[in-house]
C-alpha cells in the first residue's frame, strides 16, 4: 500500500464549518441546555415513581388481610424492589431536576458551569435507575435489600444481586456528579450583584442539599463495594460471623445510607421558603434565620451516623438517639417563618401553597406520633412503615409536588390545571394520611413489619385495609400529578405564558415562560435578594 | 418573541476560573469520604476480630513502601509540569505530564502484581474483603488520575492549555495529589498500622 | 474572606469533628468515628475551597440617591454547545456495570467500550479548542492518524469481527454453526451485491451499513462468550456420571460425595426449600479458615442448578451450605 504524504499546502482550503444550529435544536441526547436535562431527571424520576408506587399498592393490598393473596413468595423481591426505587429514584432525582432547570434561571446564568458533565449525570441517572429495574425482572435480589436494618448474608448471590449493586452504584455517581455541577454553578455562575448572602432560597437549599450529597453519597459507595465483592465474588463480610459488618451495614448502606434519608428534604424546605415568598407577596420574614435553619438541617443530617450500634432495635432507625431527633428543631424554626410571612404578607392559595400546607400537616401528624410512640415505648413494627410513610417520603413528596405548580410557567409555558392540581394534593395528602395512620395503628396494636403475613388480631385487618385504601388514594394522587406534568411536557414547544404571573421577587421570573435557550435576554441589576421586587417598586414610584 | 440585546456586557465579564480544579477538589472531597467508609470497616473489624489481621495474611512492606513513593513522586513531577506550563515552558510541562504518566502506569503495574501474589484473597476472609476493596478503589482511583494525566498531557502536547494558570493542567494537578493521599492513608493502616 | 458558602461547609467541618470526638468517648465505635471525622476534614478542605478569591462574592456599592435599578442590565452570553458524547458515555458506563455484574470475559468489552467514549468526549473537547483549526487537524491526522490510527483501526476491526464470529460458532451446536456460518457469507455476498448494483450510493450509507454489521457481529460474540462454549466431546474421553444433590428441609439428602480426582465434574443440585437460599461448597477441610475449593452461586428454592469444577487431588474435603453451617459432609475425590 502506498501512502502518500501531502503537504499542507498542496491541499485546498476545507469549507468552513457549519454553524451550529440554534441551542436547544439538537436531539435530546446530544443536548447540554440546562432546561431540558432538567425535564430529563424530572421525566425519568416520574417514571420511577409510577413503578415504585404500582408495586408498593401490590404490597399494600397483600397486607390487607391474613395470608398470602397476592404476591406468593415474591414479598421480599417486591418490597425491596418499591423501598429502592422509591428511595433512590424518585425524590433526590427529581428535585436535582428542578434545580437543574431552575437554579441557573434563579443566579441569572442562563446555564450550567459544566454542562456536558451534567448532562452525562443525567443520562446516568436513567440508564442506572432502568438497569436498576431490570435487576429486579431478572431476578430476586436477595432479601431486603438495602430496606432492611440487617445485611444481606455473604457468600455469593445472584447476578441479579450484582446488577443491582451495580446500578445502584451509577445512579449515586449520577446524583454525586450533578450534585458537583450544581453547587460549581452556584458558586461560579451568579450574576453580578447576586451574593451568596442574598441567594433565592431554593438556590441556598440546592447549594447546601448538593454538598451535603458529595460527601454522604461516596458513603454509600463504599458500603455497595463491599456488597458487591461479597454477592459477586462470593466473599463473607456482610455474613453472620463477622460482628464488624453488621455496623459497618448501617452505616453505610441500609435505606440509603442514612443522612441521605434527611437530604431529600433539604430542597423541598428551600422551595417552599419561595413558594410562600411568593405568593404571601412579600419577602421571607427572617431571611438569614430561615437561611440559617435551613444550613442548620443540613447539617443535623450527618447526626445520623453518631446513632450508635444498638439502632437495629429501634423504632424509627434513622432518629433513634436524641442527636438525630434534633433535626425536628430546625424544621420547626422554618414552619414558624413560613407562618409569619404569610400573616404579615397578603396570601393567595396557589396550589403550590396547598401542598406546603399539607407537609406542615404531615410533619406535625408524624411529629405528634414520635412522641406517642417514644411514651408508649413501641418496638420496631409496623410504626416504622407509617412513620417512613408519613415523615421520610410523604412530607417531601407534597413539597416536589409544590415546588413543581410553583414553577410550571418556567417549566412548561403555562400554569398547571388547578383542578388536577387539587385532586393531586387530595391524593397526595390524603392518601398518605391514611397509609401512615393505619400503619401507626397497626403498630401500636404490635403488628410486625417488613414480613409478608403475620397472625392478625381483632383489629389488624381494619388498619390493614386503612392502609390498603391510603395507598390507593396516594397512587391516584400521583397518577394525577404525572398526568398534569405530562401535559405539561407534552406542550411545551408551543406553549407561552406571562414572564411573571405572580409577581415574583427572584431573578427567574425576569425571562420569558419558558426563558429561550440562552436564559434570559437581558438580566437585571440586583440590589437585593429580592431584585424583581425592587424594580416593580422603583417603576411604581417613578410613575407615581 | 423577545431578542438578544446584544449590546449589554456579558455577566461576570470572561469566562469563570479554575471551574474544572473547583469540580475536581468537591469531587475529591467525597472520594475522601469513600475511603473514610473503607478505612472505618478496616478500623472496626481490627478492634472485634481476633486474631487480626487473621494469619496467612503478610503483605510485603516492600511493595507498599515502593506504591507509596511512587505516588509521592509524581506529584512532586505533576506539579513540575503544572509550574513550568504558568512558566511557559510547552516542553517541560510535557515532560513533566509524561514522566507523571510513566510513574502512575509503575504504580498500577506493581499493585496488581502485589495483589496476585498475596497468599489470601478477596474472599478468604472479611480482612481480604475489606483490603481488596481498599485495594480497587486506590487502583480506581489512580486510574482514573493516570487518565486525566494522559489528556492534558495530549492537550499540552497539541500546543493547547498554555495560556498561565491554565485551569485543566490545575486539576489535573489537584487529582493527581488526592490520588496521593488516598495511597498514603491506605498504606498506612493496612501497611503500618495492620 | 469568608462567605456564607465557606461559613456553611466550616460549621459542617466543625460539626463533624466535634460530633466524632464525642461520639468516639461516649461509643468507642470506629466505623462512625472515622466518619464524623473524615466529614471534619472534608468540610475544612472545601471550606477553603469555596473561600477566598475563588468565589467573587462582593456586590457593587450603590451609592445613597442612586439612579432606580437597570431592567436591562447584563446578557448571560451565548448558550451551552451540546454533544452526544456524554450521553453515549453514560451508555457504555451502564455497558460496564452490566458485565462486570455478570463477570467473565465480557467485562473487557464494557471496559472497551467506555474507554472509546472516553476517546470521542476528548477529541469533541480537543476540537473545540480556541487553538485548534483545519491546519492543526490536517497534520494531526497525517502525523498520528494515517500511519498509526488506520492500520491499528483495522487490524482492531478485524480481530473483533474474527474473534465475534468464532465466539458466535463455539456457543451454538455444531450444526447450528454450519447454519450461522452459511447465513452470514449469503448476508455479506447480498448486500456487497446490492451495494455494487447501486449506480449511486453516498460513503455515509454504506458506513452505517458497515457499523451496523460490525456492531450486530460484536454483540452476538458478546452474547455468545456469556453463553460459554458447547461441550465437546472428544474421541477417547470418558465423562463421569454427574452427582445428583438435593437440599430439603435444610439438609442435603446426602453426607458423602465421591468424586474422581482431577477431574471436570457436574453436580446436579436441587434446592426443594421455597425462599430459602442454599448453594454448595466445597472446602479443603471443616476448619473455619480453611480455604474454599468451590462456591457454588447460591439461590432460593425452588429450582435447580449444575455446578461444574475441577476436582482436587485425591483426598478427603469437605462440603457445606455457605448459608446454613448445619448442612454438611465429606466430599470425596478418589484416583481414577
Amino acid at each position: 500500500m502506498t501512502i502518500t504524504e501531502t503537504r499542507p499546502d498542496d491541499v485546498a482550503p476545507p469549507p468552513p464549518p457549519t454553524a451550529p444550529g440554534p441551542a436547544g435544536s439538537e436531539a435530546l441526547p446530544a443536548t447540554a441546555d440546562h432546561k431540558r436535562l432538567g425535564l430529563v431527571f424530572l421525566g425519568g424520576a416520574l417514571v420511577f415513581l409510577v413503578i415504585g408506587g404500582a408495586v408498593g399498592m401490590v404490597l399494600r393490598g397483600e397486607l390487607a388481610d391474613e395470608g398470602v393473596q397476592i404476591v406468593g413468595g415474591n414479598y421480599g423481591r417486591l418490597f425491596s424492589l418499591h423501598a429502592t426505587v422509591s428511595s433512590m429514584l424518585f425524590l433526590g432525582p427529581a428535585f436535582v431536576g428542578l434545580a437543574t432547570y431552575v437554579v441557573p434561571l434563579q443566579i441569572g446564568a442562563g446555564r450550567l458551569v459544566l454542562p456536558r458533565l451534567h448532562a452525562f449525570a443525567a443520562w446516568l441517572f436513567v440508564f442506572g435507575g432502568a438497569l436498576l429495574v431490570a435487576a429486579y425482572l431478572l431476578g430476586p435480589p436477595e432479601g431486603l435489600g438495602i430496606a432492611d436494618a440487617r445485611p444481606m448474608p455473604g457468600g455469593g448471590g445472584t447476578k441479579a444481586n450484582a446488577l443491582a449493586i451495580t446500578s445502584m452504584a451509577l445512579v449515586s455517581i449520577a446524583m454525586v456528579v450533578a450534585s458537583v455541577s450544581l453547587v460549581t454553578t452556584i458558586l461560579k455562575l451568579r450574576t453580578p450583584g447576586l451574593t451568596l448572602r442574598r441567594l433565592p432560597m431554593f438556590s441556598w437549599a440546592t447549594l447546601a442539599s448538593g454538598v451535603a450529597t458529595i460527601v454522604a453519597t461516596p458513603v454509600f459507595l463504599g458500603g455497595l463495594l463491599l456488597l458487591f465483592i461479597d454477592q459477586r465474588l462470593g466473599g463473607d463480610f456482610f455474613g453472620p460471623d463477622n460482628v464488624a459488618g453488621q455496623t459497618v451495614w448501617q452505616h453505610t448502606l441500609w435505606l440509603f445510607g442514612r443522612p441521605e434519608v434527611y437530604l431529600l428534604l433539604v430542597p423541598g424546605l428551600g422551595a417552599a421558603c419561595d413558594i410562600v415568598a411568593t405568593h404571601a407577596r412579600r419577602p421571607l420574614l427572617g431571611l438569614d434565620a430561615a437561611r440559617a435553619h435551613i444550613a442548620l438541617f443540613t447539617i443535623l443530617a450527618f447526626g445520623s451516623w453518631a446513632a450508635g450500634t444498638d439502632v437495629a432495635d429501634a423504632i424509627v432507625l434513622p432518629t433513634y438517639t436524641p442527636l438525630t431527633a434534633l433535626v425536628a428543631a430546625p424544621l420547626a424554626v422554618l414552619v414558624l417563618v413560613w407562618l409569619g410571612t404569610v400573616a404579615k404578607g397578603r396570601p393567595r392559595m396557589h396550589t403550590s401553597m396547598q401542598f406546603v400546607l399539607g407537609f406542615v400537616a404531615l410533619s406535625a401528624v408524624g411529629a405528634l406520633h414520635a412522641l406517642v410512640a417514644a411514651a408508649a415505648k413501641v418496638d420496631g413494627s409496623a410504626w416504622t412503615t407509617g412513620h417512613l410513610h408519613t415523615v421520610a417520603f410523604g412530607a417531601p413528596t407534597l413539597l416536589l409536588a409544590g415546588a413543581v405548580y410553583h414553577w410550571a410557567p418556567k417549566l412548561f409555558g403555562r400554569e398547571l390545571s388547578a383542578g388536577l392540581g387539587r385532586v393531586a394534593f387530595l391524593g397526595l395528602f390524603g392518601g398518605f394520611l391514611l397509609l401512615g395512620l393505619g400503619s401507626y395503628l397497626a403498630g401500636y396494636d404490635g403488628a410486625p413489619a417488613h414480613v409478608r403475613d403475620f397472625e392478625f388480631s381483632s383489629s389488624s385487618s381494619t388498619y390493614g385495609l386503612l392502609a390498603a385504601v391510603g395507598g390507593v388514594v396516594t397512587l391516584l394522587g400521583a397518577l394525577a400529578f404525572v398526568l398534569d406534568v405530562a401535559r405539561g411536557m407534552a406542550g411545551r414547544r408551543t406553549a407561552r405564558t406571562d414572564a411573571d404571573p405572580y409577581g415574583g421577587l427572584t431573578l427567574e421570573w425576569a425571562t420569558s415562560s419558558p426563558p429561550p435557550p440562552q436564559g434570559f435576554d437581558a438580566v437585571p441589576e440586583v440590589r437585593s435578594a429580592h431584585p424583581l421586587l425592587d424594580l416593580r417598586t422603583s417603576s411604581e414610584a417613578a410613575g407615581g | 418573541m423577545a431578542s438578544p440585546t446584544l449590546a449589554l456586557p456579558s455577566a461576570g465579564g470572561t469566562r469563570p476560573r479554575r471551574v474544572l480544579t473547583m469540580a475536581v477538589l468537591f469531587l475529591a472531597a467525597g472520594g475522601g469520604m469513600m475511603f473514610a467508609a473503607l478505612l472505618g470497616a478496616y478500623l472496626h473489624m481490627r478492634r472485634l476480630a481476633e486474631p487480626f489481621p487473621p494469619p496467612d495474611t503478610e503483605i510485603d512492606q516492600y511493595w507498599g513502601n515502593l506504591m507509596v513513593l511512587t505516588m509521592l513522586m509524581g506529584s512532586v513531577t505533576v506539579e513540575w509540569a503544572r509550574s513550568a506550563l504558568d512558566r511557559g515552558q510547552r516542553k517541560e510541562g510535557v515532560a513533566g505530564f509524561a514522566v507523571t504518566l510513566g510513574l502512575g502506569l509503575a504504580f498500577l503495574n506493581l499493585m496488581s502484581f502485589a495483589a496476585g501474589h498475596v497468599e489470601f484473597d478477596a474472599v478468604t476472609h472479611p480482612y481480604g474483603t475489606v483490603v481488596a476493596a481498599l485495594t480497587m478503589l486506590l487502583g480506581l482511583v489512580v486510574g482514573l488520575s493516570v487518565a486525566f494525566v494522559s489528556l492534558t498531557l495530549f492537550r499540552v502536547a497539541g500546543r493547547q492549555l498554555l495560556e498561565p494558570g491554565a485551569d485543566q493542567p490545575r486539576a489535573t494537578a489537584w487529582a493527581w495529589h488526592f490520588a496521593t493521599v488516598a495511597a498514603v492513608a491506605v498504606w498506612y493502616t493496612v501497611i503500618v498500622l495492620k | 474572606m469568608l462567605n456564607p458558602a465557606s461559613k456553611l461547609l466550616l460549621a459542617m467541618a466543625a460539626a463533624g469533628a466535634a460530633t466524632g470526638l464525642l461520639y468516639h468517648v461516649a461509643v468507642d465505635e470506629r466505623a462512625g468515628m472515622v466518619l464524623l471525622l473524615a466529614l471534619g476534614v472534608a468540610g475544612l478542605v472545601l471550606a477553603i475551597v469555596a473561600s477566598g478569591a475563588a468565589v467573587p462574592d462582593e456586590a457593587p456599592m450603590i451609592p445613597a440617591g442612586a439612579p432606580a435599578p437597570e431592567r436591562r442590565a447584563t446578557t448571560t452570553g451565548s448558550p451551552a454547545r451540546g454533544s452526544g458524547w456524554p450521553a453515549f458515555a453514560a451508555l457504555c458506563l451502564a455497558v460496564l456495570a452490566t458485565t462486570a455484574a455478570v463477570g467473565g470475559p465480557v467485562v473487557v468489552a464494557g471496559v472497551l467500550a467506555v474507554l472509546v467514549a472516553a476517546v470521542g468526549w476528548f477529541a469533541k473537547a480537543w476540537s473545540e479548542d480556541p487553538v485548534w483549526s483545519p491546519r492543526a487537524s490536517e497534520r494531526l491526522s497525517l502525523r498520528l492518524v494515517v500511519p498509526v490510527a488506520l492500520p491499528a483501526g483495522a487490524f482492531l476491526l478485524a480481530a473483533t469481527i474474527a474473534i465475534s464470529m468464532s465466539r458466535i460458532l463455539l456457543a451454538v451446536s455444531k450444526n447450528g454453526a454450519v447454519a450461522i456460518a452459511f447465513v452470514a457469507a449469503v448476508a455479506i455476498l447480498g448486500a456487497c451485491a446490492w451495494v455494487a448494483a447501486r449506480p449511486r450510493i453516498s460513503s455515509s450509507a454504506i458506513l452505517a451499513l458497515v457499523a451496523l454489521a460490525v456492531l450486530s457481529t460484536a454483540g452476538a460474540g458478546i452474547t455468545g462468550v456469556a453463553a460459554g462454549e458447547r461441550e465437546f466431546h472428544h474421541a477417547g474421553e470418558e465423562h463421569g456420571e454427574p452427582v445428583h444433590v438435593v437440599a430439603r428441609e435444610v439438609k442435603f439428602d446426602k453426607d458423602q460425595i465421591v468424586v474422581p480426582a482431577e477431574e471436570h465434574v457436574r453436580i446436579e443440585f436441587v434446592n426443594e426449600d421455597v425462599d430459602v437460599f442454599h448453594n454448595v461448597a466445597v472446602y479443603e477441610s471443616e476448619a473455619p479458615d480453611a480455604a474454599p475449593i468451590f462456591n457454588g452461586e447460591g439461590f432460593p428454592g425452588e429450582d435447580e442448578r449444575v455446578y461444574e469444577f475441577e476436582t482436587p487431588e485425591p483426598g478427603t474435603y469437605f462440603f457445606v451450605c455457605d448459608f446454613h453451617p448445619n448442612m454438611k459432609g465429606s466430599f470425596v475425590t478418589e484416583a481414577k
